[in-house]
């Protein structure tokens, strides 16, 4: 797997820093936590359609970083690890829920707002609303494809599924998805 | 093929532009880092204490280990180093005395003597 990405190199040389639980354990993991939070959030978002509980995997997969600093120091690519890992807590963290939220609003996201952006809110709630409305199978691919930027080989790695049928899930969720976002596009470009 | 291949991407290249430009939309609320690092510290506390309470059971256990031949040697020699009291030298005196049909002095001599015999046989032979 190709692990020369900045991003990863940077999760890595954090992981590395990380020297002893008993000694700087909890101080290392702050670093860790401003590099990856937002982005592992973002992620356990798509799979638990729910702020709060991804919220709780993000904290619980952190915590086991630190708890098995071996583990993920020995991985060969630490940045896909934890993403497995936050994947591992948020699947958990349903599993208790016992039902798999189907509800597409986004009442229950904490959301950044800029008096810049403000207009633009409107298309990033259509692309989380859209987002929402594919199954997490495939809003997982369209996920770690766009935002975390990873090839296909490592989206297999961290959904433990085939290369091939990451990249077939990810044409077949992005033509939903042109399908969902096509109309506020269209309305775009008439403005 | 291919044209329809670069059909698609013509429409999907814009769809992904869309999906990365709300990328940054969603945020951590504010409190999830002192939770979080409130969480490691506690569980680093836990396994710092699992850790001491398991070197000290193993410190425990090496001591019994050690002290399990040293108190068998105590033990051997307080049995060794035991004497019968003088109301059972009595008592083995006037036994004697009886079985034997001698006076009450020389069982008691008798009784003695049994007893350095035996006492100097278990000194000679002492208890690995």
């Amino acid at each position: 797997m190709n692990t020369t990405d900045p991003f990863t190199d940077q999760v890595r040389s954090i992981i590395e820093s990380i020297e002893c639980i008993a000694e700087n354990g909890a101080a290392g993991l702050s670093g860790l936590f401003d590099l990856t939070a937002t982005r592992l959030v973002r992620f356990s978002v798509t799979i638990t359609r729910n702020q709060h509980d991804a919220e709780d995997a993000v904290q619980a997969a952190l915590v086991r970083v630190v708890a098995n600093i071996r583990l993920i120091r020995a991985a060969e690519a630490p940045w896909s690890y934890l993403l497995r890992m936050v994947r591992n807590e948020s699947l958990v963290i349903l599993r208790k829920k016992k039902r798999w939220p189907l509800v597409s609003s986004l009442t229950d996201l904490l959301t950044r707002r800029t008096v810049d952006t403000l207009e633009q809110e409107e298309t990033h709630r259509a692309v989380w609303s859209a987002l929402r409305s594919l199954p997490t199978e495939q809003s997982e691919v369209v996920v770690l494809k766009i935002w975390e930027e990873l090839t296909f080989a490592q989206i297999a790695e961290v959904l433990e599924l085939p290369p091939a049928t990451a990249a077939s899930r990810y044409r077949y969720a992005l033509s939903k998805l042109a399908g969902h976002l096509r109309s506020l596009k269209n309305g775009a470009r008439h403005e | 093929m291919n044209k329809h291949s670069r059909d698609d991407d013509s429409v999907l290249v814009p769809i992904e532009s869309l999906i990365r430009s709300a990328g940054n939309f969603v945020v951590p609320s504010e409190n999830l880092r002192p939770r979080t690092l409130e969480a490691a510290r506690e569980a680093a506390a836990d396994r710092i204490g699992f850790f001491k309470l398991a070197r000290l059971f193993l410190v425990l256990l090496f001591c019994s280990a050690l002290s399990v031949p040293a108190l068998d040697r105590v033990t051997a020699w307080h049995e060794r180093s035991l004497s019968p009291s003088a109301a059972e030298i009595q008592n083995q005196a006037a036994q004697l005395s009886t079985q034997k049909g001698i006076g009450p002095n020389w069982g008691l001599f008798e009784a003695f003597k049994r007893l350095r015999s035996h006492q100097a046989a278990s000194l000679s032979h002492p208890t690995p």
